[in-house]
């Protein structure tokens, strides 16, 4: 077999193959894929396919002494599917076959064939069809393929064949053997290379993952002022938030937990909203003054008329937590409505803490903001009764109770107050 | 930064060197694959032309297509495969690459070790010379197949010329039946559209079937995706893409792991993003499928028939029909009960890994089953990992019991380029990706491509079998 790099036109005899669908495993039979070089599978060319036919007394056209020297290979549909190994194309090079005209080809088969400088060309079906009528009963006369003019003639016919341009002009340049343009970019390459996120994590714009989070965040805040409802990490766990002033919103939180309308839900506030949900009496001050940002949440004099009833379900204390992770604070400064908090889990079971958890939720609730910057803490929040003059540790949580007392002045002993245990 | 870009988008348009011009491109390859079977005349042109390996830390190399099922001790009976194992070990050391070698335990089929050892990762480019390349898909990579040509150029330079492809959306909704699985849901598909029908066009693969999906099973339908005519399909990365990936070999760590994870995040499709087209399939209607023919496209659900001679045709249509049936040895309408088989395959890139077999052990223990007299089983895993996994949690010795062969890892009888053969006219259910004719070594050999699970049920009847039957709860 002669390789020659410029190839403007091939004129010789040729071989039809009438069947479609003519898969690589029969072009080159598997068994024959374990050659170390290409040299012997020239021979090996539809290999079983030639023995059964011969079995059965009959011709087949690669055996066909006739053809012996053929370069046009004459095919219908489908020619190539199946396997990306170029043994098939480099088999039929090997033959003697320089061109495969027919109606269509496997994908990777033909882009296998550009690289080796194997002329694949697509014709319509009746010109496909009328070239291997011709073949057959023309053994000796050529075929003519012209890659410049863009043409196949033989006998009195001529048809167009489709190339792609960039192939096509490979072939003719001789520079179908691709790795000498490839290596002509090295340096572009090498500059490609070290840009990449995953060559070294530097590479990584974390401006864009800030940007991410960012939509994200805007995107909350538009659902809840609209009514929606939204899953959001909280500290310990994840909690489903939403506008407080509107009762739907409130009444899906509900339904969601399956949770009884006797046990109001809380609110999620931060230093410079909280003045818009709670009455500040001393004590409520005196908490937030001294400890927020912190996971002490407080028992507080809901503010009326602001607070409806549908919220607070009669009761005059609302339960309102601090928003301590920066997505959830982000979301509770730019919201313009006060943002109803409650932990996500379904009536009677745990918490959602993981992905996995998350699962049964993902349909119900209209946007979920997974936690993938932090770990969730172990112990849920201390809450602090501030109702009243004095106030009053409910539950020790991760917030210890002594830093508390040096903080705030007068704060009692911690007493249990079941009915207000409302997270 | 709302943008309307397709993971496929995105991930190319990071890699390109060069426009080429005519919609070609010069493509940078991330990670590049190589085995035994596809690489030696790449190394041979590379030395013929007196170049070596730009890049040798994004080359991997390990053995699979040869490599026996049974003992896989030097040198190998098969000579040619041995000589085949001797020239990559010739060929690993001259040009310095890593070499996941049978001799360390670490060899396996490349499409199971590469995603195992966290080289496959979201985001990259990959290339191997194989074609179920597309496995790697699975994991938000665009993932290619490729000729030993190719091989070649990438060595040498770590490019490749690729063509710019059109996305269509694969959206797989509702949820699957039981006993059906990611295998009956991609014949599933080939079926209905054919298999030319993904020409031209990269898979994305979405919807609640996919989203539920574990890694391995989503491998298993990027896997076939070429099947379906595609040039390679993907699945937009997810916390089951991340938590697969945490604490693999190859992954990254500590900082590094955060912000790849942040990274990975943004790769998905954007919600703007356009398609070619896109084509939604029922989840809930999939059955446990067979092919029955020569190609994947001639496929039926195991509980019905094989398809009478009259449906409406032209005459290349009738002939494909005709052929196929004459060379599997089958009537118009023949029930497939009374289609016997001699061989049942568990394994391949395509249903190799670990809860493929688990999920076998399990549906073997419940019933008590076991493989019918004169059927051969053979359980393969894809891997080392894979194999070992087995003998820890119990799979391989419930498999063992119920009559299976459990082999050392390789690519076994999905195409016979190992001893694993058929013999004769033996008919295979085979959990493999081709029924071409001779695939599995034997030019009279007869292949019925269907689920892990299909197979083991066929097993234990000795004829094609439904799991949904076999299997049922009781």
């Amino acid at each position: 077999m002669t390789i020659v790099d410029s190839i403007c036109e091939i004129k010789d005899t040729g071989i039809a193959l009438e069947a479609n669908d003519i898969d690589t495993d029969r072009i080159i039979p598997a068994r024959f894929l374990k050659a170390l070089s290409f040299t012997e599978l020239g021979n090996q060319v539809f290999y079983d396919e030639r023995k059964q036919t011969q079995s059965r007394g009959q011709l087949h056209p690669f055996d066909d002494v006739l053809r012996a020297n053929a370069k046009v290979l004459a095919v219908a549909k489908n020619f190539g599917c199946g396997s990306s190994r170029e043994h098939a194309p480099q088999a039929l090079r090997r033959w003697g076959i320089e061109v495969v005209i027919g109606e269509s080809f496997g994908e990777i088969f033909r882009g296998n064939c550009a690289s080796i400088g194997l002329v694949c060309l697509t014709v319509t079906r009746d010109g496909a069809a009328a070239l291997r009528a011709f073949i057959k009963e023309n053994p000796g006369e050529n075929v003519h393929v012209d890659l410049q003019e863009k043409t196949v003639s033989f006998g009195k016919d001529e048809f167009p064949f489709s190339l792609s341009e960039a192939v096509r002009e490979r072939l003719i340049s001789g520079r179908w053997n691709i790795v000498k343009e490839l290596l002509s970019n090295k340096q572009q390459t090498r500059t490609l290379f070290e840009q990449l996120p995953y060559i070294s994590d530097k590479n990584i714009n974390t401006t864009d993952a800030m940007t991410n989070k960012n939509e994200k965040i805007t995107k909350a805040v538009e659902i809840i002022e609209n009514g929606g409802v939204v899953i959001l990490p909280a500290d310990t766990v994840y909690g489903i938030y939403g506008n407080a002033l509107d009762e739907r919103s409130v009444e899906r939180a509900f339904g969601i937990k399956g949770r009884k309308r006797s046990k109001p839900l809380g609110i999620v506030s931060s230093r410079n909203k909280i003045s818009d949900v709670v009455e500040l009496n001393d004590s409520t001050q005196d908490v937030i003054n001294s400890c927020w940002p912190a996971p002490v949440s407080v028992i507080a004099p809901k503010k009326v008329g602001r607070i409806p009833e549908f919220f607070s379900g009669g009761e005059d204390g609302l339960l309102v937590v601090n928003a301590q992770n920066d997505i959830l604070a982000e979301i509770v400064e730019r919201t313009r409505v006060p943002i109803y908090s409650t932990t996500c889990n379904l009536a009677g079971e745990d918490e959602a803490r993981t992905s996995e958890d998350l699962k049964p939720f993902q349909d119900l609730v209209d946007l979920v903001i997974e936690n993938d910057s932090f770990e969730f803490a172990g112990t849920p929040s201390t809450i602090v009764n501030t109702m009243s003059e004095n106030p009053i540790v409910i539950r020790e949580g991760s917030y210890p109770v002594d830093e508390l007392i040096s903080k705030v002045s007068d704060v009692s002993d911690v007493s249990v107050d079941t009915k207000m245990l409302i997270q | 930064m709302t943008t309307n870009k397709t993971l496929y988008d995105k991930v190319f348009e990071q890699h390109i060197v060069r426009d080429l011009g005519d919609n070609q491109y010069q493509l940078f390859i991330g990670l590049h694959l190589i085995h035994e079977a596809t690489s030696p005349q790449a190394f041979e042109m590379l030395r013929e032309l007196n170049i070596g390996c730009a890049y040798p830390q994004l080359n991997f190399v390990t053995a699979d297509h040869v490599t026996p099922t049974i003992e896989q001790v030097r040198p190998l009976n098969d000579q040619l495969g041995e000589s085949m194992l001797a020239q990559l070990e010739k060929n690993v050391t001259e040009f310095g690459l890593t070499y996941f070698s049978p001799e360390k335990r670490k060899n396996g089929i490349v499409h199971v070790i590469g995603p195992e050892y966290g080289l496959t990762q979201p985001g990259m480019t990959i290339a191997c010379g194989d074609s179920h390349t597309s496995t790697h898909g699975a994991f938000g990579s665009v993932a290619l197949g490729i000729g030993t040509s190719q091989i070649r150029d990438i060595i040498a330079t770590q490019t490749m010329v690729v063509n710019k492809l059109k996305v269509r959306k694969v959206a797989i909704t509702g949820e699957l039946a039981e006993k059906v699985s990611a295998k009956d849901v991609i014949l599933h598909l080939i079926e209905k559209m054919g298999p030319k029908a993904g020409v031209g066009y990269v898979y994305e693969f979405s919807g609640s079937v996919v989203d539920a999906m574990c890694m391995d099973e989503r491998m298993t339908l990027c896997n076939m995706a070429v099947e379906a005519g595609a040039r390679c399909g993907y699945v937009n990365p997810d916390q089951t893409t991340f938590d697969y990936l945490k604490d693999r070999e190859y992954a990254p760590t500590g900082d590094a792991w955060e912000r790849a994870v942040a990274w990975w995040a943004l790769l998905t499709s954007d919600e703007q993003a356009e398609y070619a087209d896109t084509v939604e399939i029922d989840g809930t209607k999939i059955r446990p499928l067979t092919t029955w023919g020569l190609n994947l496209g001639q496929t039926i659900p195991i509980r019905e028939s094989i398809p009478d001679r009259d449906f409406p045709s032209d005459a290349q249509e009738l002939q494909t029909y005709d052929e196929a049936l004459d060379f599997m040895g089958l009537k118009p309408a023949q029930k497939t009960e009374q289609i016997k088989i001699d061989v049942a395959f568990i394994g391949s890139c395509t249903n190799g890994r670990f809860s493929d077999f688990k999920l076998v052990a399990n549906e073997l223990k419940r019933s008590g089953r076991k493989v019918h007299a004169g059927v051969k089983a053979l359980a393969v895993p894809g891997s080392h990992l894979v194999y070992d996994q087995m003998m820890e949690s119990g799979v391989a010795k419930t498999l063992t019991d119920a009559g299976f062969e459990v082999r050392q890892p390789g690519c076994s009888m999905c195409l016979a380029m190992n001893d694993d053969k058929l013999i004769g006219a033996e008919v295979c259910a085979s959990s493999s990706n081709r029924n071409f004719k001779g695939r599995q070594g034997s030019p009279k050999g007869r292949t019925f491509i269907m689920s892990p699970l299909s197979v083991a049920a066929s097993a234990i009847a000795g004829h094609l079998a439904d799991p949904q039957v076999m299997f049922s709860e009781f």
